[in-house]
Formats: structure tokens, sequence, C-alpha cells
């Protein structure tokens, strides 16, 4: 019996060899180990940069700068496979001996000198530029790396470099383009691009992130399977994703500028976009999991998995499509909506028809009466105001153990008048400091310097924190002031209660520690962040659709129809 | 044309980025490449019975005795002039190879190596490349910097090791 392959289980998202290839070509990279048995790479994040380099055909500039790279090793008699053996501090310090050999001086960077051209190479760049020829071996092959070799001893001047360079950029462009034409991906590519511009009616239309709408989403699900019979997406959820990741592509492309040439690829452009937009071009593609939103989410997922469920399962379940979608989900919310709703109901067809139950009248008649759109927000709703007393109990501990630092979280728990008074007792304080604490680090530095005072920004900082806080809390329970605190007062006394008589399984933050301390604040600003995502998420949902019980009536007659046609006996 | 070719670059990349997340296959193997062709220089013993097939593999050889000439090893160029098809001995500095043939076999020939000097290398096995072929023998134990190697004139090694073309690796 052969052992599982990993599409085995993508009934609907067959993808075929090209696709295959390429993830094959990145597996390899990733799990490319050192001499010792380790993994070279175990931070991806550099590796991930430059596999979506070679995939947007962003390659040329750094393939010179590595041209440049070999050249300057093969003029101090280091031949090129070292930079794929060696250690990469071992070969830093190489470089670095041979650099200060050669120029007596130390600094950050070491140059190649060709008759008249010079060309400066970052230290920091050499980690990169190990990634790309590693590249270049797995997808040119190893002979290309020894023609190239060749090639670069025999480079005297700045053209030769550039000819050399172009011919490897060239190879690149080629092997790509012949591969990826027939991938499954590039098929869905072409199929949405190409519905966008059958809709416009026009043939030289730009594509803009506008093109992709709630309609449209619906319009290419429903359409999907018109054409050839590979294409057809059966999940809605499915035609979202791409519609979505193919939205976000629109909006990278829109904003950087980067792309190269695409018909010919001729040659090595001096005037191509700068390294720093390339780099956020880059990082904006591999960047799904730094969303703040992803950070918070994967954070109290984590804890979950280690048993403290502040957050309990069906509550992470319900909002992870806001972790994979981000920002996305503010600009297509019915959409986001449409695929928690009727992706949901779609999964619960595909089960029952798995296991021979299904009935699609009888499935859809249970429906007749419910308001899911509806039912939905108050879902998210459920959810913000759960994590507003999650908060509530987290901000009590920290109050209860006296750190400095809930200083920054007290002004969501002071009414209207109360922030005036915090506003002022701070302003007050602050006019008493010698320098402003919020400075930025070195800043701040300049001016302890000054003063000659002994502390790094950050001890100072929480110094001032502290002594703040402890006069705060003076401030607060003076009998003179008192009264003006009432309503936090009795917040905390109102907390204090649901503090003693909460109960979550690995919730049991009772001891003030450190470890602790940072734990709860952690907790408690991925709640806050979480908690003002799914506000302003229904904030936008309210404004986009009047009345969603209407609108889900409207969307059931359109997503059963075509279930219909997807399930029934008669259908596809 | 062009800008529906940058997003779909971009789709690609995004959509490669986010399947590689989970994606594994058994199959999946790496491509030959210089770390493997690295391994084979430093572990001779270890692959001493596969090294002939290997350096059957052009790139593989191209790329093997690229690493033995930076490394260092005892390295003989091709001969400039050779007055015959078929040379029995060469010298360099480094060392003497004589290929005698035995009195009481035809096909069965001796190849005698001397070292001149002192060597600091390791040196594990003779390689011979003519005419983007090549071959290898294991070198004995050297005694008193000298080693005797039965080879058969049948062998392939015979016929690369006498040609004036042929460059010697002995590493």
């Amino acid at each position: 019996m052969r052992d599982k392959l990993f599409f085995d289980d993508w009934k609907e998202f067959t993808l075929q060899k090209p696709d295959e290839v390429i993830l094959n070509h990145f597996e390899n990279i990733k799990n490319k180990t050192t001499i010792n048995g380790t993994l070279k790479y175990p931070n991806l994040k550099e590796v991930n940069k430059v596999f979506a380099l070679f995939i947007t055909h962003n390659y040329g500039s750094v393939i010179y700068e590595l041209c440049n790279f070999l050249r300057y090793l093969s003029q101090n008699n280091l031949p090129f496979y070292n930079i794929m053996i060696m250690d990469n501090n071992d070969l830093l310090k190489k470089i670095k001996k041979i650099n200060f050999r050669n120029s007596h001086e130390i600094s950050n960077k070491f140059t190649l000198k060709l008759e008249s051209y010079n060309f400066d190479i970052a230290y920091s760049r050499i980690s990169n530029l190990i990634i790309i020829i590693e590249f270049l071996e797995e997808i040119l092959g190893l002979e290309e790396i020894l023609s190239l070799d060749k090639s670069i001893n025999k480079a005297n001047s700045q053209s030769d470099l550039k000819a050399v360079s172009n011919n490897i950029s060239k190879k690149v462009y080629s092997y790509l383009k012949n591969l990826l034409p027939t991938s499954h991906l590039q098929s869905f590519s072409a199929a949405i691009g190409n519905l966008i511009i059958k809709i416009n009616k026009d043939d030289n239309h730009k594509i803009v992130s506008e093109d992709i709408s709630d309609d449209f989403i619906f319009e290419f699900w429903v359409s999907s399977g018109s054409g050839e019979k590979d294409l057809l997406i059966k999940t809605f959820t499915l035609a979202a994703d791409l519609c979505l990741t193919y939205k976000k592509s629109i909006e990278l492309s829109e904003k950087y500028q980067v792309s190269s040439k695409h018909k010919d690829y001729e040659e090595y452009s001096a005037n191509s976009i700068s390294n720093e937009v390339l780099n956020e071009f880059l990082e904006q593609i591999i960047s799904n999991d730094e969303h703040v939103f992803s950070k918070s989410f994967n954070k109290l997922s984590i804890l979950n998995s280690n048993k403290i469920n502040i957050l309990k399962k069906k509550e992470l379940g319900d909002i992870e499509v806001f972790s994979k979608y981000d920002d996305l989900s503010m600009k297509l919310p019915l959409t986001i909506l449409r695929i928690c709703v009727f992706g949901n109901m779609q999964n619960k067809i595909i089960e029952n028809g798995r296991r021979k139950k299904i009935d699609l009248p009888d499935f859809f008649q249970s429906y007749c009466d419910d308001s899911k759109y509806y039912e939905q927000s108050q879902i998210i709703l459920n959810i913000i105001n759960n994590n507003s007393f999650l908060c509530e109990i987290l901000f009590y501990k920290l109050w209860s153990f006296e750190t400095p630092k809930i200083l920054n979280m007290i002004r969501n728990y002071l009414n209207k008048d109360e922030s005036i008074l915090f506003e002022n007792f701070l302003n007050q304080k602050k006019e008493t400091l010698d320098f402003d604490p919020n400075l930025d680090d070195f800043a701040l530095l300049k001016e302890l310097d000054k003063k000659k005072e002994n502390y790094s920004p950050d001890e100072y900082r929480e110094e001032i924190l502290t002594n703040l806080y402890n006069e705060f809390k003076i401030y607060i329970k003076s009998s003179e002031f008192q009264s003006n605190f009432n309503s936090f007062l009795n917040f905390l006394s109102k907390t204090k209660k649901n503090s003693i008589s909460f109960r979550r399984s690995g919730f049991d933050f009772n001891k003030s520690n450190k470890e602790n301390l940072e734990t709860i604040t952690e907790i408690y600003n991925a709640l806050m962040v979480i908690k003002e995502f799914l506000c302003n998420f229904l904030e936008t949902l309210n404004q986009n659709v009047n009345n969603l019980k209407f609108k889900f009536n409207e969307d059931k007659i359109i997503f059963f129809e075509h279930f219909k046609l997807l399930y029934s006996k008669e259908g596809i | 044309m062009d800008n529906k070719d940058k997003i779909s670059d971009t789709f690609l990349a995004l959509n490669y980025l986010n399947l590689s997340k989970n994606y594994s296959t058994p199959e999946l193997k790496s491509k030959f490449n210089i770390k493997m062709v690295w391994d084979v220089y430093l572990n001779p013993l270890k692959y001493q019975d596969q090294i002939n097939e290997f350096l059957k593999n052009k790139v593989f050889s191209d790329a093997y005795f690229l690493i033995l000439k930076n490394e260092g090893c005892i390295y003989q160029s091709k001969l400039n002039a050779a007055s015959s098809e078929r040379i029995f001995s060469r010298s360099s500095n480094e060392f003497k190879i004589e290929i005698v043939k035995s009195n009481k076999n035809e096909d069965v020939y001796y190849l005698i190596i001397k070292f001149i000097n002192d060597i600091d290398l390791q040196l594990s096995n003779l390689y011979v490349i003519c005419d983007n072929k090549s071959d290898c023998i294991k070198l004995p134990f050297l005694n008193d910097k000298q080693a005797q190697i039965l080879i058969k004139k049948s062998d392939n090694f015979f016929n690369l090791i006498t040609n004036p073309n042929a460059e010697i690796f002995i590493r």
C-alpha cells in the first residue's frame, strides 16, 4: 500500500505536477542540513523571502549581486562551493579576514574591484546570497552552477559580470515560465483575471482591487465549472479564498511597482527598483503571520494547546477566518460572513453526503426560519463581550498584584470625568520630570548621560512608571479625591467578585511573579487586539449590509440554487 | 498583460507559501548537489565501493575534481608531449609512476608509485581522468613512500592511466 500523498485529501483542489515540483524545490531548500546534520535554516523567514523573490521574477538584481560576490571570492582564492558547505559564521569570519588583509580597514562591507569598477557588498547580505545560490542550484542544477563558476572566473569587467548574470536570470525565467503555465494555481489565476476582463467588457481593462467584490466572488464560484471541468470549484470557501488571495495580489502589485519585464527577459536593469522597496514587497508577501490579529490569535491558540483556555476552542474556531484574511475582512465583510455561514452549511452537506444521509430539500427547509447572518454577528458580539469580561478579570489581577504597567490599561476602565482627572494627574507629574520618558532610546540615553544617571532607557522608564503608579495609588485613595473615582472603584469591586468566581481551565495566575505578570499582560493585549478588530469588523459589516436578516434570505436563494446544482442527483 | 502577469506571479507566491506550511511528501528526494559531492570528498572510505559509479556522472566528476584541485591533492596534468599513444611511466615533482608488465600474466600489470617528498595529506585514492572519463583505485598502505598496485590491461583504469592526455589526482 503506497504512502498517503499530501494531496490525496484534496479531492477538490488537485495540485498537479508543476505545483508539486515548485513545492518540492522549496522543501528541499527548507530541509537543507549543515555538515553536522542540523537544519541549515531553522528560521525560514529569509528562505521564504527568497522563494517569493523567484516566483515573482524579481531576482535580476540579486543574481547580479551574487555574481559580484562570487567574483570577489574567486579573486581571493575562495572556491564558490565554500559558501554552500561552510557554516555561515565561519564563512563570515573568513571573508572578514580576507577583507582586512586587503584593505587594512574594519568596516561593514567588502568591495569587489575590477578594472575601474567597484561593487560593495555588505556582510549582512551574505546569508541572503547563500540562499540565492542554493535556490539556483536547486532550480538549474549543479551543472549550471559549475558553468557559472567557470564564467565568473573569466569575468574581468562589469559588462562581463552583467552578461553572466543576465544569462543565469534568463535560464531561471525560462525554467519557471515553461513549468508554470500548466499549473493549477496559474489556471485559477488566469480564470479570475479573465472573468474580471469579461465582466468589464474591456480587454484593456486594468485590473484593480475593487474588481474583486462580494458579487464577483459569488459569480466566480458559480461560473467556475462552466469552462474546464478541472477548474470546477465546488466549495464557496475555496473560491473565496482564491479570490481574496488574488485581491491581496492586486493590492501588493499596485503598491509596489516591483516587477521587471515578463515577456522577454532581456537584461539586468541598473534602474530597477531599490532593495528597500523590494524587501518591503517581499515582507508583505510572507507576512501573513505578522499581522497583529494573527499574532494575537496564534498566541491564544498556543495557550489553548497548552491547556490554558482563555478563549474556548469553539470561540477560536469562530474567529479563525479573520486570522487568515486580516485586513481583507474589513474590505469584504459580506464575503467573510458568507464563508462562515454558507461555507459551514456546505461542509454539512458534504459530510451528510459522505454518510449517504443527504436530503437537500429537507436540509434547506431546516433553515427557512433562521437568520444565520444575524446569528453569526451575535456570535462575534458575544466573543467581544466575553473578551471584555476576560480583560476586566485580567486587569483586576494586575491591579491586585500592584503592577505599575496597569497605568497603560487603566484608561479603558475610567469614565469620562475620571479620565480627565487621570490625564491632569499625568500632565502634572510630567512637568516635574527632567525630560520626557517617551523619547526614543537614543535620545533618552543622551539625556541620561547628561544627567550622569546610570540607567538604561528601559530601566529609566520602568522607574518613572513605578513612581507614577505609587503616586497614583495615593492620589486615588486620598479622601479629598475619592468620590471622584467612584465609578472606577465600583468597577474594581464588581470585578473582584467576578474574579473570585471565575473558573477557566489553566487560568491559575495566582502568584505575583514575573512570569505570570508577563503572561497576563500578553493575554490582555491579545484579547484587546482581537476585541478591537472584531468591533471594527461588525461596524464595517453594518455599514455594508443594511439588514442582515434580509440579506441572508436573499443569499439563501442564490446559494441554495447552486448547492442544488452541485449536489442533487441531477446536478454536476 | 503585464499588469495581469504581475498579479498572477504574486498570487502564485502567496499560494505556494501558504500551501508549503503543511506540505510534505514521502517521495521528496534531494537533488544531486555540491554538498553530496563534498560529502564524498570528506569520506572517501565510506564511498569507496561507489566512487567509480559516481565518477561516471560527468557533473559529479567535474565537481569532484574541482574540489580535489582546490582542497589540496597531488596532481599531475596531462603530458605535453608523448612519444607514443600509450605511456608507461610518468613523473612530476611529487611522484613517479611506472606501469610494469607482469612476467607471468599478459593481462596483468603493476602500477608502482613512488612519492618523492614527505606527504602531509591523507591519501586514499588515485584518480585518473581523461576525455571526460574517469576512474579510481584505492591506494594501499605506503611503505617507505612507495606502493604497488595490481591492475589489468582489460580494466578501464589501465586505458586511462596509460593515456598521455590523462590527468592524475591523488588524495
